[in-house]
């Protein structure tokens, strides 16, 4: 009886060749008996690839960072022929195998009764995804899977086999494997290898006026503080992050020029000591391996009596490097 | 098997750099000055002896004024206000015989300053070019006469620098 399930995952494996395309299966062949299921289903669902876009939450505000790629609706259609539809059918569903460094737990789909996201219990264990009636003659499932990546998941090509299965729990036990219907799809994606910065907005550090001058302290600073800067990665090897200053925009009038600027613009990471931006490139911090870090800046200008009023600017560029 | 050939693709490569600007900007608005005044300077005592010898009271030692501005041009002004003894006549030469006079102004911008000891009454004390800080450094003298009753003489300087 195992012949006929054989037989119907060769022919899903013909249509591999045709990559993504729709499937059209019968239980058993034509010219059997009646129950027929004629099964229609697309595979392999590719969910593409997880790049930078593919990240998503709060990622220079407080929370975590979220990868996750995500399918369109895959819908399978089940039409019953014949004249047994009067039979009772149970529509199940299986995590077959796991091709690449799968997390299985990662790995959720929806689609059926289930409705929210969730992992498959276990690898092979059946998972019960509809009952259909009696009289009941066509059947549309739609499914959608979603991979939720972390840093540490290392590039290259995922997939997972899923097995779908249709049964007749009526009929007497040696028809019911005969009768039982069985298939696979595959889902596929692959990750990059991937390094990401990202930098805060555009920071405004404020006006200086007349009340940034102190007989007794002498003059003050303008500050900006807590700027994030992400640097994400899922390489194995070291990324380091620096800063630089670009350019620098100030009056025409300012006598000091850009390396004025420079002198008196100062950051710091994460609450450390003040480094002038007038010193060449500063490192910021090192990332050993997959993971991500999100750095907190804080910006400050020494105001000095060479500073005439008009409006200044500055442009870094933050870099991340990889040996 | 054709299948897992391809699924077995290579890992995109990673980036050697990855880089990100940021944009920091800040405003100075209008200029401004700050102006920093000795304290109380006195003069002393005129007594009999330095009345026939000296004929004034001087101090012309360590009394600074000091200018720090972004303005692109500024100027000190002094104003004098003097309060004699009640019985100071009526005759008397009063803020015309003080004195005022720069001894010696520094700092970057400084283009012209008072620096005659003959100098009485109101009037400009220097003026200079912004961005930057002066320091001028004042001298005080009061000539004495006849009319100089017995009392305590003041007199008050009131400074103001202008910027534009």
């Amino acid at each position: 009886m195992r012949g006929w399930f054989f037989c119907a995952v060769l022919a899903v494996l013909a249509t591999w060749g045709a990559w993504g395309e729709e499937v059209t299966l019968e239980f058993p062949p034509p010219g059997t008996e009646c129950p027929r299921t004629r099964v229609t289903f697309t595979t392999p669902v590719d969910m593409g690839v997880l790049g930078a876009e593919s990240i998503s939450g709060e990622l220079l505000g407080g929370g975590d960072v979220l990868v996750h790629l995500e399918s369109e609706p895959m819908t399978i259609k089940l039409e019953r022929r014949g004249f047994c539809d009067d039979l009772l059918g149970e529509v199940y569903v299986q995590l077959v195998s796991l091709i690449g460094p799968v997390r299985p737990e990662a790995f959720l789909w929806r689609g059926g009764a289930q409705e929210e996201y969730a992992p498959f219990p276990a690898v092979g264990e059946w998972v019960h995804l509809a009952t259909l009636p009696s009289g009941l003659r066509e059947w549309r499932g739609e499914f959608r899977f979603r991979y939720e990546a972390t840093m540490a998941d290392p590039p290259g090509a995922y997939g997972v086999r899923l097995r779908f299965r249709v049964e007749y729990p009526e009929l007497p036990s040696p028809l019911r494997e005969l009768y039982r219907a069985e298939w696979e799809i595959m889902v596929t994606w692959s990750l990059e290898g991937l390094t990401v910065l990202l930098v805060h907005e555009p920071v405004y550090l404020g006006t200086i006026g007349p009340g940034i001058y102190d007989p007794e302290a002498g003059f003050g600073a303008l500050e900006a503080l807590e700027n994030p800067v992400l640097v994400l990665t899922n390489l194995t090897q070291m990324v380091s992050l620096s800063v630089r200053s670009v350019s620098a925009a100030f009056p025409p009038d300012f006598s000091g020029g850009a390396e004025a600027v420079w002198q008196d613009l100062a950051l710091r990471v994460d609450g450390g000591a003040y480094l002038s931006l007038g010193e060449g490139p500063i490192e910021l911090g090192v990332l050993s391996g997959p993971g991500w870090q999100r750095y907190l800046i804080d910006y400050r200008y020494q105001v000095d009596e060479r500073d005439i009023p008009g409006e200044y600017g500055a442009i870094l560029e933050y870099t991340v490097t990889t040996p | 098997m054709v299948l897992l050939a391809s699924l077995l693709l290579e890992p995109a490569l990673a980036q050697e750099g990855t880089q990100d600007r940021a944009n920091v900007s800040w405003v100075v608005a209008g200029c401004w000055l700050a102006l920093q005044v000795h304290p109380e300077v006195n003069l002393g005592v005129a007594s009999a002896e330095v009345f026939l010898t000296l004929g004034y009271l001087e101090d012309v030692t360590d009394n600074p004024i000091v200018i720090i501005t972004n303005c692109a041009d500024w100027e000190l002004q002094a104003s004098l206000s003097w309060t004699p003894p009640p019985d100071y006549p009526a005759e008397g030469d009063g803020l015309a015989d003080f004195h005022w006079w720069v001894i010696t102004g520094s700092g970057p911008g400084l283009l012209t300053y008072q620096g005659s000891p003959e100098r009485a009454g109101d009037g400009q004390v220097a003026e200079g070019k912004g961005p930057g800080e002066v320091t001028l450094l004042m001298g005080y003298r009061y000539d004495l006469d006849l009319n100089d009753v017995p009392g305590q003489y003041q007199v008050l300087i009131l400074y103001t620098v202008t910027g534009r």
